[in-house]
């Protein structure tokens, strides 16, 4: 009984990777690994948040979710800095597609090509 | 044993009526009035020691956020904008009125998120850390304060004498490894969203007007 109520509380504050919220999103391991892109920038730190965005996009598809908000865009992001504009240009479509709220910014964004600044 | 004793600790200090008792719709009428949805985080304001606080605090943000029913402008994206227009303090940011540069992002509301007490020394055992924080949304139609929320939480780490929540965090934190405020951070805005009016995209959207909430402090206009 003890050890069960031990685990649950552990689980609680764990912040469980398969975890889904009350808004019905999967987030992976987003916080660690863009965290990590600000603490240690570098190719290391960039891929591995890359191929965590990636992830939680088939993820929440398998899982029938909303991709979070952000997700998209931070992808258009990377394709942005490598030179690839369409790719770019379909994820931050994909982006507004998911959240009206962010036309404005998807197009600025897109008009501004901030990843070559 | 000592897990045991971090948990009990947590437990009274969930449970401890310390604080004043209101519910989300006493406390932030103006949320449910205006009931902003695309919300811009801008670089927070630091008043702490630690000269990293800022870029670091805003990877922990977008997630809860967005969890609590908003959307959250890819901070990726606006930070960059902000940066372009040189913009990217918040404690400059903090004295231009929302209306003047939420309006190209397409925010309904502008959040200000104000470090003031930090310490990333805390897995030193034996130590004690101050963990301080202050949140302002502010309408970027009106600048008027929709929601503000201040907490400072602080945390003896000296083993069996205190404990609580976050103890029993930065426990999870060493046994993991990650040495680093993350999980404080984490921590401070989870409890501090639990008093936002939810966000559209929130299962109880708009139906939350009189969930209770516990203020440690009465909400200020100020971050200061």
């Amino acid at each position: 009984m003890r050890s069960s109520l031990v685990i649950l509380i552990l689980v609680f504050f764990s912040g469980c990777a398969t975890h889904v919220s009350q808004s019905n999103l999967y987030w992976g391991n987003y916080s660690n690994t863009l965290y990590m892109v600000k603490k240690e920038p570098g190719e290391v730190s960039n891929v591995a948040h890359e191929k965590e965005l990636q992830s939680i996009v088939e993820k929440s598809k398998d899982m029938n979710l909303r991709v979070p908000p952000g997700i998209y865009a931070e992808l258009g992001l990377y394709a942005m800095e490598r030179s690839d504009d369409n790719a770019a240009q379909n994820y931050f479509s994909l982006e507004q597609e998911t959240y009206p709220e962010g036309k404005i910014l998807m197009q600025h964004t897109l008009k501004d090509k901030l990843g070559k600044s | 044993m000592r897990l045991k004793l971090l948990l009990v600790g947590s437990l009274i200090l969930l449970m401890s009526g310390c604080v004043s008792n209101t519910t989300k719709g006493q406390a932030y009428p103006e949320m449910y009035n205006e009931k902003p949805v695309a919300i811009l985080v801008v670089p927070a304001i630091n008043r702490s020691t630690a000269a990293d606080a800022p870029i670091l605090y805003g990877s922990t943000i977008s997630e809860p956020l967005s969890n609590a029913g908003f959307y959250v402008l890819p901070i990726e994206l606006t930070d960059r904008f902000l940066r372009n227009e040189g913009l990217a303090e918040g404690e400059v940011l903090k004295d231009i009125p929302p209306q003047k540069f939420a309006e190209p992002f397409g925010a309904d509301a502008v959040l200000y998120v104000t470090i003031d007490k930090w310490d990333t020394n805390y897995y030193v055992i034996g130590g004690n850390v101050t963990v301080g924080a202050s949140f302002l949304m502010k309408s970027s139609k009106t600048g008027a304060t929709l929601w503000s929320y201040q907490d400072e939480i602080p945390v003896n780490t000296s083993g069996d004498s205190g404990g609580g929540l976050l103890a029993a965090l930065i426990a999870t934190a060493i046994a993991t490894g990650m040495q680093d405020y993350v999980p404080v951070a984490r921590n401070v805005n989870l409890m501090t969203l639990k008093s936002i009016p939810y966000g559209k995209y929130h299962n109880n959207y708009d139906k939350d007007q009189s969930q209770s909430i516990k203020l440690s402090k009465i909400p200020t206009e100020s971050t200061d």
